[in-house]
């Protein structure tokens, strides 16, 4: 019977997936894409994540986890599977799910698709189990701990230096879309505003006048974040307030700047926490509610399967589908920081030690769901509107009829009186070059909830939930990033003066806390005033990066294995490995060396050098060379990850190294079941 | 039934209600203001020393 069931969803897999590959020229219905995907994660689940789990890493019930041998009560503790899934798929959603698919939907529906079901089930999803598995058997270490011991002193310093500039990248990145989304929204600006009072109100709630009533607060935050949403709609109204809450670009980019400064230097519980705790609940909230939507509503995809842009034309970024649409989509498919967080809290609470299988397997299976669900609500916009958000002004023209006759010029028809009505329904002045993908998703978002309730009559308030919910956890990533990169820093530092490593002295705090937000924001600025938007240059570098941690921490997990008298499994943490090594240093190389300005970043400092020289074409040329060395400089640390690890691994194989793990030694699970 | 339930806990443990009422089970102490404030500012020191999600 069992049998019968897992061909029924093969069939119906194979089904949906052929079915969206090979239809042209007509609409597809959004569900398809829903069971293929479910059915392809089901099976990769079942079959794939099985063997993994059995045949080569042998997980063991009977061996105690550190939740259980290190039991305290609070970091270590054995704990239910479907909570620990729960926790840990909340822990890795973020932002770059929703952003990723929506930036690659320029190509069509089809490749990013694609490469968000294969890449999880093949790559994501595999990295995340094995990592949970390592750091499980070394008593929850980190990927850095791990990397230090198990390749050695080079590959784990270096591993800290690759994860404080990768954050460096993501921070500015993700800041960029919540400027380009608040930008000249008073509407959006006021509600995101309020969130922070709402936050130092709930921090002062939750340590003060009721300790430790996290959800009661969190409740009460939320109604009030409602709240700011209708309020922001009325201010948005105002001739005397709305001003006061319309920036542009700069000023936006210099408060999150200072926002991220405060948040990293203030005491936790009074900003950080209590917006840590909302976000997670509203973040689960609308995942649940998309999915939902989607399932009721079941839009037809407008944006067609393929579009001319694969080529390397596109007007959001440029580059060609191979391989810009493989790093574009990093956290659907396969994303570096999810082993942050499997070698982090996760390990600590696994209760027995198959658990880690739904949990490492199955949690990455669901978040890139999510991507799949961003994916759906971009292509269900109309594609002239989808491009009209998207496109910079350097690309479509700085008039809404020049931009609207350059997309509908591709074949995307839209007119400049549609984005004026829909910019209208929304509560905007306009819609054009909202670039950075968090406008056009929250469109598409506010368009599947206003067909499940409410109707056209409330797009508004959807589209500003919508925006109101990425900036929200945008912000969490940014205030939580930049003090766990000030964190980092200091642990760097500390080790040329040793008081600049001591987290409770002020000056260094306030030090090292500046000289982070300073490195990101400045990444920051130079995304706000470049011509193309800023995204066409930034997200591939974030993308490179996401990457490259995901080979970091392959190779950890390859080198585990080597050890482990696995050599014949490689293949499995080799193969999703190799092919990121082939799509990162590709991209890298373009983005480095291509000729085409748009692409190569030496290529754009020279075209900008030929240009009449001003001052902001001096900076613009200084971005471009340091975009082209940060680029470089990737490559070169995990070049040198690698060939550390695959000397090591060459030493094993060959017999001349030691193959001694760090794992921690066997002791014999007494945890009853009911404790499990 | 179970899944309200199941969500429950799952809540409680994301807002870190679970892990304070065994911190307090271990610790041997009543539910106070000090008692909160000494298992967060401890929870955040951890959560917040390792890297972010994207």
């Amino acid at each position: 019977m069992a049998k019968f069931i897992w061909a029924l969803v093969a069939l119906a897999g194979a089904s949906a997936l052929g079915g969206i590959a090979i239809s042209r020229g007509e609409p597809v219905n959004s569900l398809w894409l829903v069971v293929a995907s479910v059915s392809i994660y089901l099976l990769g689940f079942r079959f794939y994540a099985h063997f993994i789990a059995a045949k080569v890493m042998a997980l063991d019930n009977n061996r105690a986890t550190p939740a259980e041998r290190l039991r305290d009560g609070h970091d270590f503790e054995p704990t239910n599977k479907w909570i620990v899934f729960g926790h840990h798929f909340a822990a890795i959603a973020g932002p770059g799910p929703l952003v990723g698919p929506t930036l690659a939907a320029q190509f069509g529906y089809l490749p990013g698709t694609l490469w968000i079901i294969v890449g999880a089930v093949l790559g994501g999803a595999v990295q995340d189990f094995v990592i949970l598995f390592c750091s499980m058997r070394r008593n929850g270490k980190s990927l850095g701990q791990m990397a230090r011991e198990e390749i050695g002193k080079v590959g784990g310093f270096t591993a800290l230096v690759t994860v404080l500039l990768i954050m460096i990248i993501l921070l500015a990145v993700v800041a960029l879309v919540v400027v380009n989304a608040l930008k000249d929204s008073p509407w959006g600006t006021f509600t995101i505003a309020a969130t922070m009072p709402i936050a130092v109100f709930m921090g002062v709630y939750l340590r003060y006048w009721r300790p430790g009533k996290v959800l009661e607060v969190s409740a009460i935050g939320f109604v009030l974040v409602l709240a700011s949403i209708f309020a922001g709609q009325w201010v948005a109204s105002s001739p005397a307030w709305a001003p006061w809450f319309t920036y542009g670009g700069v000023a936006l980019a210099l408060a999150i700047i200072g926002y991220g400064f405060l948040a990293s230097a203030l005491p936790v519980w009074l900003l950080l926490a209590p917006r840590d705790y909302l976000s997670t609940f509203v973040k689960l909230g609308v995942v649940l509610l998309l999915g939902l939507g989607i399932f009721f509503v079941r839009p037809q995809l407008q944006m067609p399967p393929l579009t001319q842009f694969v080529d390397g034309t596109g007007p959001i970024f440029a580059g060609k589908v191979f391989p810009f649409c493989f790093i574009t989509i990093a956290c659907g498919a396969i994303s570096g920081f999810h082993s942050l967080i499997s070698s982090g809290t996760t390990p600590k609470l696994i209760a027995k030690e198959w658990h880690a299988w739904p949990v490492g397997y199955g949690s990455m299976c669901l978040e890139s769901f999510v991507a799949i669900m961003a994916m759906i609500a971009a292509c269900a916009l109309e594609p002239g509107v989808f491009f009209a958000v998207n496109s910079p002004a350097g690309v479509v023209g700085a008039t809404a009829e020049t931009a609207a006759a350059t997309i509908s010029s591709w074949g995307f028809p839209v007119t400049a009186q549609t984005m004026t009505d829909m910019a209208a329904r929304v509560g905007e002045e306009t819609l054009f070059y909202r670039t950075g993908g968090a406008p056009s998703l929250a469109l598409g978002m506010a368009h599947i909830f206003s067909q499940s309730i409410g109707g056209q009559a409330i797009l508004g308030f959807w589209y500003h939930f919508a925006i109101m919910f990425e900036a929200l956890f945008i912000l969490t990533v940014i205030d939580a990033g930049t003090r766990v990169g000030r964190f980092m820093l200091q642990d760097l530092l500390g080790h040329f003066h040793a008081p600049l490593g001591r987290t409770g002295w002020m000056p260094g705090v306030l030090l090292t806390s500046a000289m982070i937000v300073s490195a990101w924001g400045y990444f920051l600025y130079q995304g706000v005033i470049d011509p193309l938007g800023g995204i066409n240059s930034l997200w591939p570098l974030f993308g490179i990066a996401n990457q490259l941690l995901a080979t970091i921490a392959l190779c950890v997990a390859t080198t585990i294995l080597v050890k482990m008298h696995r050599a014949r499994f490689l293949w499995v943490t080799l193969t999703p490995m190799a092919w990121l090594l082939i799509v990162t240093y590709t991209a890298a190389w373009q983005k480095i060396f291509s000729p085409l300005p748009r692409i190569g970043f030496l290529a754009a400092a020279r075209a900008l050098e030929q240009s009449p020289q001003t001052s902001t074409t001096a900076t613009l040329i200084f971005n471009n060379y340091l975009n082209a060395g940060v680029c470089a400089l990737f490559l070169l640390l995990v070049t040198t990850i690698l060939i550390d690890s695959a000397r090591i691994w060459a030493g094993i194989l060959r017999g001349t190294r030691d193959r001694r793990t760090q794992e921690a030694p066997f002791v014999l699970s007494q945890l009853r079941a009911e404790e499990v | 039934m179970k899944i309200l339930q199941w969500l429950r806990i799952l809540l409680r443990e994301i807002a870190d209600e679970g892990p304070y009422r065994r911190y307090l089970e271990s610790e041997g102490c009543p539910d106070s203001g000090e008692a909160w404030r000494a298992f967060s500012d401890r929870r955040m020191k951890s959560r917040y020393a390792r890297g972010r999600c994207c």
